[in-house]
C-alpha cells in the first residue's frame, strides 16, 4: 500500500537512476553498437542508402519439384522457418555449405505438407539495376543450388 | 534532484489512462507473438541458424524449439490475460515481460533484428512498478493516489521517451550507416521493389515523389521529440502525423511498426476511453467521454469531486 502523499525520494531516485542507465545504453548502442546490442542496438531499419544509380538485391528461392516444374517458395517463416533477410544474412555460409539448404527443405516440407515436394532447391539473387532511381534492367544470379534428400 | 526535470519526469498521469493502456499493450502482445515477433515459431525448424544476440550469450539462453517455445507462449498468455484484467499487476506484469523479452531475443537471434519492439519492452518493463490502479478515479492532490499518479507519471515519460528515441535515434542511424547522402538515395525504391504492395508497387513509379518522401520521413523523425513537449491539440496532432506515417509504410511496403503504434497512443488521453470492465469499476460515471481529465503535462492533477 502507498501511504505516502507523492513518491518518496528514494522511489524517484531509482525509477531516474533506471531511466538514465538504459538511455546511456541505448546512447552508446545508437552511437557505437550493433544489431547484437538488441533490443538497445543502432535503429538500422532502412538505414542504409542505395546510389540513384545502384542495385536493389533481393534472395529468391526456387524449387524445382519432382514433376519437373519450377515454382518460387516465399522466404517467409511460414513456408520455411525463416525470414528472407535471415537467409541473405547466412547468404555466406550457404555457399560454402549447399547443405544447409537441406533445413530449408526440412521446414517447408513440415510446414507446408500440402505442397508439392521439391527435388532441387536453388537461392538465386534478383538484381534490378537503376538508373536515375528507375529500373532499367533485371537479372537473377544463381548463388547455391542442392538436390533435396 | 528537484526542479523541473523531476516534475516533468513525474507528471502526475490519470490512472485511468494506465488501465486502459495496460489492457492494450497486454492484449496486444500475444497477438504481437503470432503476428510480428511470429518467426519465433518458425525457429523451432531452424536451430542451425541460431546466431543468439549478446545478452542472449550472456544469459545462456537457449535456441528455440519444440518445446520451450510453446511453453514460453502459454506462460506469457496467460501472465499477459491476467495482467490486462487488473490482477496481480507485479507478478503478471513481470512474468509477462521477462518471457515476452526472451521471445523477441530469440526472433532476433537468427540473422535479422527488427527495431520496433523497443518501446513495447520499455512498457512491458515499466507498466508493473505502477502496481494496481484498480477502481481508482483520477488523482487528488494530497491523497496516497498522488503517489501511484506520479508513479503512472513515470511510467508514460518512459514509454513516451523510447517511441520517441525510435523515431530519433532512427535518424542518426540513416547517417551513420547510410551517409548523408542516405536522404538523396533510393532507399524507398529499394523497398517498394522487395517488398512493396500493390499501392507500394504503383508508387514506385513516381521516383520524384520517393525522393521527396525519404527527406519528409527524415526531417519527422528529426523533429519528433517535440512530441515530448507539445499538449493539447498540438500534441494530437502530431500522434496523429505519425500514426499517418505508419499507416503509409503499411500500406505501401506492408511494414506497420504496430508494437510502436500501440505505445504512440500513451501520449493522447486514453483515460476518456470507456472501458469499465477492464478497470472492473461499477456505478459513477467519472472519467467517461467529456469530463475534465489531468494530462501529463499538466502543472497538476485537477481536483474531482
Amino acid at each position: 500500500m502507498v501511504s505516502a502523499m507523492s513518491l518518496s525520494p528514494y522511489a524517484k531516485a531509482w525509477r531516474v537512476t533506471i531511466t538514465g542507465a538504459v538511455a546511456a545504453g541505448l546512447f552508446y548502442g545508437t552511437v557505437w553498437g550493433t544489431d547484437d546490442f538488441f533490443p538497445l542496438g543502432p535503429m538500422v531499419q532502412y538505414a542504409f542508402s542505395i546510389p540513384p544509380d545502384g542495385e536493389i538485391r533481393s534472395l529468391h528461392l526456387f524449387a524445382r519439384t519432382t514433376a519437373g516444374q519450377e515454382v518460387e517458395i516465399p522466404l517467409e517463416p511460414y513456408y520455411v522457418g525463416v525470414r528472407r533477410a535471415e537467409i541473405e544474412s547466412h547468404l555466406g555460409r550457404h555457399r560454402q555449405d549447399p547443405s544447409l539448404l537441406q533445413h530449408l527443405a526440412d521446414a517447408h516440407r513440415r510446414l507446408r505438407p500440402g505442397d508439392a515436394a521439391p527435388a532441387t532447391l536453388t537461392l538465386r539473387t534478383k538484381v534490378i539495376k537503376l538508373k536515375d532511381r528507375v529500373p532499367s534492367a533485371t537479372r537473377f544470379i544463381e548463388e547455391v543450388s542442392w538436390q533435396v534428400r | 534532484m528537484a526542479g523541473p526535470v523531476t516534475r516533468w519526469f513525474f507528471a502526475p498521469v490519470p490512472l485511468r489512462r494506465i488501465a486502459v493502456f495496460r489492457a492494450l499493450v497486454y492484449l496486444f502482445v500475444p497477438i504481437d507473438m503470432f503476428l510480428f515477433t511470429g518467426s519465433t515459431w518458425g525457429h523451432v525448424h531452424s536451430a542451425a541458424n541460431y546466431r543468439p544476440v549478446l545478452i542472449a550469450r550472456l544469459l545462456h539462453l537457449p535456441a528455440a524449439n519444440e518445446v520451450s517455445v510453446p511453453v514460453l507462449f502459454g506462460v506469457v498468455l496467460v501472465a499477459c490475460l491476467v495482467a490486462a484484467a487488473g490482477r496481480l499487476p507485479r507478478v503478471a506484469g513481470y512474468t509477462a515481460a521477462l518471457g515476452f523479452g526472451y521471445w523477441a531475443i530469440l526472433a532476433m537471434s537468427y540473422g535479422k533484428v527488427d527495431h520496433d519492439h523497443l518501446a513495447l519492452m520499455v512498457a512491458l518493463f515499466v507498466l508493473p512498478t505502477i502496481g494496481h490502479v484498480g477502481g481508482s478515479r483520477t488523482a487528488q492532490p494530497g491523497t496516497p493516489d498522488t503517489a501511484k499518479a506520479e508513479a503512472a507519471g513515470w511510467a508514460v515519460r518512459c514509454v513516451q521517451i523510447a517511441v520517441v528515441a525510435t523515431y530519433f535515434l532512427s535518424t542518426y542511424a540513416k547517417i551513420r550507416f547510410g551517409g548523408w547522402e542516405w536522404p538523396n538515395g533510393a532507399t524507398f525504391h529499394w523497398a517498394m521493389s522487395r517488398r512493396g504492395t500493390p499501392v507500394g508497387q504503383f508508387l514506385a513509379d513516381f521516383p520524384t515523389l520517393l525522393h521527396l518522401s525519404q527527406w519528409g520521413v527524415l526531417i519527422a523523425e528529426l523533429l519528433s521529440p517535440v512530441l515530448l513537449f507539445l499538449r493539447g491539440r498540438a500534441l494530437h496532432a502530431g500522434v496523429v502525423f505519425f500514426l499517418g506515417f505508419h499507416l503509409m509504410t503499411w500500406v505501401t511496403i506492408a511494414i506497420h511498426f504496430l508494437p510502436l503504434v500501440v505505445c504512440l497512443l500513451v501520449f493522447l488521453p486514453l483515460e476518456r476511453v470507456r472501458l469499465r470492465a477492464a478497470i472492473g469499476r461499477k456505478g459513477a460515471g467519472g472519467g467517461a467521454a467529456g469530463q475534465k481529465v489531468a494530462v501529463v503535462g499538466d502543472q497538476a492533477v485537477d481536483p474531482v469531486s
